[in-house]
């Protein structure tokens, strides 16, 4: 930002936004109420040059990260029940809300007791168990998955396969497999554990995403081509296969990433599509535009719908895959945009590389020159500190440095030789020390930084960076000599986070937001700033460092994953309201009448009553609005208009899973309920159709006979279904109690009995096929003569006539035709001459009517 | 008073006929034109004998065959985007049809469902397991 606009935004503060700063904030509350531990950084104090991040991925690593998120569940509502031994309320939040959930998926799903818990504790510790190992980095992997993605990262014996297969555990492709061949090698958590360093929202706000599976180790899928390796089921599960899973190096990713969030960003798809209302966000014209697909779409010769993606003139793709529809495109758009920067820039129209950055990674890029221009500003106060460091130590050292990485003109006051020598030499080793820094914290350092050049990226953007540093401290140092002292006070406050907090939620109008939030953030710096006196454009350079490395949407995205959190340490009373809302609705008598209606609650492509529907739908808001109304930080309630917003948002998808998870027993109990009645059925059904025979609508065609009876049977069965239709739950035993009814006895003893009736039904079948051959062949004389006009109407009204009528001795042939050669028919010998004269007595009658119709 | 009841009356009539007025089989396409304008494109389809789609803005697309509307694909509103509100509304279908739509066999994304109800010739189209649906297709009753 320029500093005219600076100062020009801060002189607006006051007026340019809508604050809520009166109201006091749970978030505030939150901060004082946790544990008040010091983490332990991810920090190694003499960093070799050659280590990685996965050399610090180790147990220790990991309880530190676990810890500094599980903090900010401790305020929430302790989980009671139990999970085998362990007390859900003596574990932390987010553990219990796990074994909650996901507890009866662990392990040999095939028997629960097959590895013995009963020495853990805690959630990793369960998790090494079913990994056969002690205090290992499997378990805390699973675990800090789950606690930063929401989602289970599967550690059980069962592979999703849709309508492809049936789900047995330790059973794929049809081979038994032992529950190991399911799990992830450690290899493969590194990579998940790399793979959430580099990803943000929405990934990691996948709030349907439920499960990501492993295909046992050397299987394909099956019924997917051997060239599959992920699977993003809509429902919310990722399926994942060997293809998919090679990890690399840290310096060599392997293809793992690409994968893995190509399949979670069709979850994303999904997920922003479910908020649309739409199947796909994909699909909408917006990204069908950038994209360059269209969709051909029509119904074919045979009557059956094609829908296929097509390609605009000059389309240009991140591969040949993100040809194949929309979706892919945009799942593979993205996570190449993610993990190949540089290459995919090229690949992708300008147009469709803002689009990705946009919308997908806040205005972020990450070509390697991105990457390091990113670095540059997180390590800031390091770089600023060292360089400071430096000109303080070359001003009094007399140490000779023999150095070529600064030349006179680039100082603007004039130095001596042995002093540029010195601060050469310094920001060499400076240089050095933040790759390093780097390369052990960032998941793209190694890679961007272990190239065979020593990135040239990062040696021009460090160079000019700690040049500009060093110049400004030989100045400042000539007239205060405690001007490091000052700014190194401030430059410690950066990494806290209550200035842009307090910021993002003093301002509510979205329209204005991001204004209103740079304005507010360079104010509340300013004035934290203001005691150390520093010349102003110090000052101001000071603020908007603190902008720059708190934009507002790394704030927006920690303060949502931070209400998301509390939101979560209280799923135990987002349970309770959905299960008094269910029971509330279950309560209304169950019925059809009124279409369902509603945008809040949904079962997928499932069924339920609309009575129950619709109930749930009304009452859902107001249930959403109770939660939130009801969450608190000890005696603090939720006052703050933007905060309570957001955890409006928040609270509603969980409401909505914690409904969906009521429907999901339900409708297995119901299902169960319906097995059983279909296994005491015992041929009663079939009796009740074959009573009487009401039903039967068309004696002559077999076929007919029985879509008849199949019909009423369905209806007959007294048996009522909440969350299911009756067909797909039934159309066994109705198939089975109709199944060659027209061979039973007793329906032949009624046709016996019914000749006569019979004789005049036969009739009236024959006139009906006649009248559907006629009414083709009238369709056809109408291409001929149309009446698209009154002219053509009337002008060619003879000739109509005279088309169809004169080719109706010819349909009247092939109807009898078809008549006769009828089993009923020849079964019951009837008189087909007798029938030909009673056609001739109705002929006149059949034409008119098809005339009449048709023209 | 008279004038707005009029009014009402005739807002009333050019809203329900909305989705009626098209009788497929026999609507042709001046009186397409008739009612809703020139189409924003018009295109022979190759793989339909005699067939072209005229498209209209809302995503709606009519195909003829000849002159005649033969099919009529639109954007679902309000609860008709929702799978359950066709399920229901299709309960009563006697021989109610799901069909998977062919798709790319390289794609690895859950395939197209058409849910058809022949009797009244309609079909709604959906991605298998979610809850919305994309297109809502007219054809003739069988």
């Amino acid at each position: 930002m320029k500093r005219n606009k600076l100062l020009l935004l801060v002189a607006l503060a006051s007026v340019g936004c809508s604050r809520s700063n009166d109201y006091p904030t749970l978030l505030s509350q939150l901060e004082k109420s946790a544990p008040d531990e010091k983490i332990a950084e991810r920090k190694v104090a003499t960093l070799a040059a050659d280590l990685c991040l996965k050399d610090v991925f180790s147990v220790a690593t990991l309880k530190s990260e676990i810890k500094e998120l599980e903090k900010k569940y401790a305020s929430g509502t302790k989980v009671k029940g139990k999970w085998k031994h362990l007390n859900l309320e003596d574990l932390p939040i987010p553990q219990a809300n796990f074994l909650n959930t996901h507890g009866k998926r662990l392990g040999d799903l095939n028997d629960a007791d097959a590895i013995d818990y009963s020495a853990c504790k805690d959630l990793p510790c369960i998790f090494n168990k079913i990994y056969g190992k002690e205090d290992n980095v499997a378990g805390y992997v699973h675990y800090l998955w789950f606690l930063k993605m929401g989602n289970y990262l599967t550690a059980h014996n069962t592979v999703y396969g849709g309508s492809y297969r049936d789900i047995k555990p330790g059973v794929y492709n049809e081979k038994v497999f032992k529950v190991s061949d399911y799990l992830w090698s450690e290899n493969e958590l590194y990579a998940f554990w790399r793979l959430f360093h580099m990803i943000k929202a929405p990934h990691t706000e996948l709030n349907y995403l439920t499960e990501i599976q492993r295909v046992p180790r050397g299987e394909y899928f099956g019924f997917m081509s051997s060239m599959t390796c992920g699977l993003a089921w809509s429902h919310g599960i990722v399926s994942l296969q060997d293809g998919c899973l090679p990890t690399g190096t840290d310096a060599h990713p392997g293809t793992f990433y690409e994968s893995v969030l190509h399949e979670l960003t069709h979850q994303v798809d999904y997920h922003q599509g479910r908020k649309l209302k739409k199947s796909y966000r994909s699909d909408e014209p917006d990204y069908l535009a950038v994209s360059n697909f269209f969709l051909n779409e029509y119904k074919d010769d045979a009557g059956k719908t094609v829908r296929q993606w097509e390609h605009k003139p000059g389309i240009k793709l991140a591969s040949s895959y993100a040809g194949t529809s929309p979706a892919e495109n945009f799942a593979e758009t993205i996570a190449f945009f993610r993990v190949e920067g540089s290459t995919t820039k090229k690949n992708i129209s300008p147009e469709h590389w803002s689009f990705t950055s946009k919308n997908y990674f806040f205005d972020k890029n990450f070509q390697n020159s991105d990457l390091v221009k990113e670095w540059m500003v997180n390590h800031a106060s390091l770089i600023s500190q060292l360089a400071f460091r430096a000109v303080g130590n070359c001003s009094k050292s007399s140490q000779g440095f023999a150095s070529t990485y600064f030349k006179k003109t680039d100082f603007i006051t004039p130095l001596l030789p042995a002093m540029i020598n010195c601060l050469g030499a310094k920001a060499t080793e400076i240089s050095k020390e933040v790759q390093a820094k780097v390369k052990v914290s960032d998941p793209d350092g190694c890679r961007v930084l272990s190239g065979y050049s020593p990135s040239s990226d990062w040696e021009s953007g460090f160079k000019s960076e700690v040049n500009g540093l060093m110049n400004k401290y030989l100045q400042e140092l000539q007239t205060d000599k405690t001007y490091f002292a000052k700014v190194q006070a401030f430059y410690d406050e950066i990494p806290n986070r209550t200035i842009a907090n307090s910021a993002f939620l003093s301002c509510a109008e979205v329209a204005s937001e991001e204004t209103c939030y740079q304005t507010e953030v360079l104010r509340l710096a300013a004035e934290k700033i203001a005691p150390l006196n520093l010349p102003s454009s110090h000052a101001q350079d000071l603020a908007e460092l603190y902008l720059t490395s708190h934009s507002i949407a790394d704030t927006r995205e920690y303060l949502n994953g931070y209400y998301k959190a509390f939101v979560l340490s209280h799923k135990a009373q987002i349970d309770l309201e959905a299960k008094d809302l269910w029971a509330k609705c279950e309560a209304i008598p169950l019925s059809d009448d009124l279409p369902p209606s509603g945008k809040f609650f949904s079962v997928g492509d499932g069924y339920m009553a609309s009575s129950l529907f619709n109930c749930l739908n009304a009452d859902f808001p107001e249930g959403a609005k109770s939660i939130v109304r009801n969450l608190a930080v000890g005696e603090l309630k939720v006052q703050h208009p933007k905060e309570e917003a957001i955890l409006h948002e928040e609270v509603l998808p969980e409401l909505q899973k914690s409904l969906l998870e009521i429907y999901k027993q339900k409708r297995a109990k119901e299902n169960k309920a319906a097995l059983e009645f279909i296994q005491n059925d015992q041929g009663i059904l079939r009796k009740k159709m074959l009573a009487d025979f009401v039903w039967v609508k068309d004696v002559l065609n077999v076929s007919n006979l029985n879509k008849d009876c199949q019909t009423l049977a369905l209806v007959k069965i007294d048996f009522p279904l909440a969350y299911q239709l009756r067909s797909p739950v039934f159309g066994g035993l109705v198939e089975s109690a109709c199944r060659d009814i027209h061979l039973a006895p007793e329906y032949n003893t009624w046709l016996e009995e019914s000749k006569s009736v019979f004789a005049e039904k036969s009739v009236a079948g024959l006139e009906k096929r006649i009248l559907e051959l006629a009414t083709t062949k009238a369709k056809g004389c109408l291409g001929q003569y149309p009446v698209d006009t009154n002219l053509n109407r009337i002008r060619f009204k003879k000739e109509r006539e005279a088309c169809l009528l004169g080719e109706w001795a010819a349909i009247e042939a092939s109807a009898i035709t078809e008549f006769s050669a009828d089993p009923l028919v020849i079964k019951f010998k009837v008189d087909v001459t007798a029938v030909k004269s009673q056609l001739e007595t109705n002929r006149r009658r059949l034409q008119l009517k098809v005339i009449k119709e048709n023209f | 008073m008279k004038v707005f009841i009029i009014l009402s009356l005739l807002l009333l009539s050019a809203c329900g006929a909305k989705r009626s007025s098209f009788k497929i089989g026999e609507t042709t396409r001046a009186d397409v034109i008739a009612e809703k304008g020139e189409p924003l494109s018009e295109e022979k389809l190759p793989a339909v004998k005699d067939g072209s789609m005229m498209k209209f803005k809302n995503n709606e697309s009519i195909q003829l065959k000849g002159d005649l509307v033969s099919n009529r694909f639109t954007n679902p509103s309000g609860d008709e985007k929702l799978v359950m509100w066709w399920k229901h509304k299709f309960k009563s279908c006697p021989f109610m049809k799901l069909t998977t739509l062919p798709q790319d066999p390289k794609a690895h994304t859950q395939p197209e469902v058409e849910m058809a109800c022949p009797e009244q010739g309609l079909s709604v189209i959906y991605t298998q397991g979610s809850d919305t649906i994309s297109r809502v297709v007219e054809y003739e009753k069988k």
